[in-house]
């Protein structure tokens, strides 16, 4: 564990499952596998579980795609992230952290500013929406899911997502963003 | 036609189509990085058949068993079910299974929210039992 997800589990003594390091599709697969059996074994009711497992692997794909360097032109390159879910007495969340470019960040953050201002109605329409248009995408399109995994997230939520940024002065091209969704 | 079967992994389902036997069943979990690399040759294998399904007007079986689909996954099942469509609406009598665990919202709400525009299918919700 290094220091960030140190820092972050801290916060709670009762850090479910956390991955700090290396992702790549075959850890989305290990570590996954690794959360359902945790989530069976704590004996949480099962639409709960599959509401934590399912914004885990889009908060750990969303890190697969958009952590710095974007893949857009480093298609190669490793990538980085901490991921921890949480319990408090009240509720589950998963938390997401990675480092990501400025130009990115300002993508994420507006939609996730944009999720936080629609209503579960709202949400609810608009993957509706998004998922009948899927069929007339192409195939070769750029677009990952076409936005659909925050959107899967904030549909999971109990609460808006939220989000916070962590500068260093010393970096002008990148900063840490966290996602938090509580479930 | 051979059938085409795929052994599921833990991101991807098992396929097996049997054109033989005209059912074709999609099971597992779903949660690839590179979604257009599993499915796109899945989807190209099927669109011959199917053509040829609509020709001679057969009947065809189609279940979807899923425990799991993620967010980048749900564009190619809304591919398929397009293409299962279109099949139908060309002539062949296409009838899909979509088959879940009656607790598992996220996934009976996905299966009513792609098959819902289907006009030419004739499809239900199933609970696994």
């Amino acid at each position: 564990m290094n220091a960030l997800a140190a820092t972050h589990a801290s916060e709670s003594s009762s850090a479910l499952f956390v991955h700090s390091g290396q992702l790549s599709e075959a850890v989305i697969a290990t570590t996954s596998q690794s959360l359902r059996a945790r989530l069976a074994g704590a004996g949480i009711a099962s639409d709960r579980a599959r509401k934590i497992f399912s914004s885990y692997v889009e908060l750990a794909y969303n890190i697969l795609h958009y952590a710095y360097p974007d893949s857009r032109e480093q298609t190669t390159a490793v990538r980085n992230g901490d991921l921890i879910v949480n319990r408090s007495a009240a509720e589950y969340s998963v938390s997401a952290r990675n480092r990501i470019s400025l130009a990115m960040l300002e993508v994420l953050t507006a939609r996730i500013e944009q999720l936080r201002s629609m209503s579960v109605e709202q949400i609810r329409f608009e993957y509706r929406l998004r998922l009948t248009n899927l069929q007339f995408e192409n195939e070769q399109s750029a677009s990952k899911g076409a936005g659909l995994g925050l959107l899967t997230v904030a549909r999971n939520a109990s609460r808006p997502l939220e989000y916070s940024v962590y500068w260093d002065p010393a970096d002008q091209q990148t900063c840490l963003l966290s996602i938090h969704t509580a479930i | 036609m051979q059938p085409l079967t795929i052994a599921a992994t833990a991101l991807t389902p098992a396929i097996h189509f049997d054109y033989g036997a005209r059912t074709l069943l999609v099971r597992g979990e779903s949660y690839p990085e590179n979604v257009g690399a599993f499915y796109g040759p899945i989807l190209a294998a099927l669109h011959p058949y199917l053509d040829g399904a609509a020709q001679r007007r057969e009947a065809v079986r189609v279940e979807f068993d899923l425990t799991y689909i993620n967010s980048a996954s749900t564009k190619s099942f809304q591919q398929l079910l397009a293409m299962l469509d279109t099949a139908a609406r060309c002539g062949a009598c296409i009838e899909v299974r979509w088959v879940v665990d009656p607790q598992d919202d996220a996934l009976t709400e996905l299966g009513e929210d792609l098959l819902c525009d289907k006009q030419w299918l004739s499809h239900a919700i199933v609970h696994r039992t």
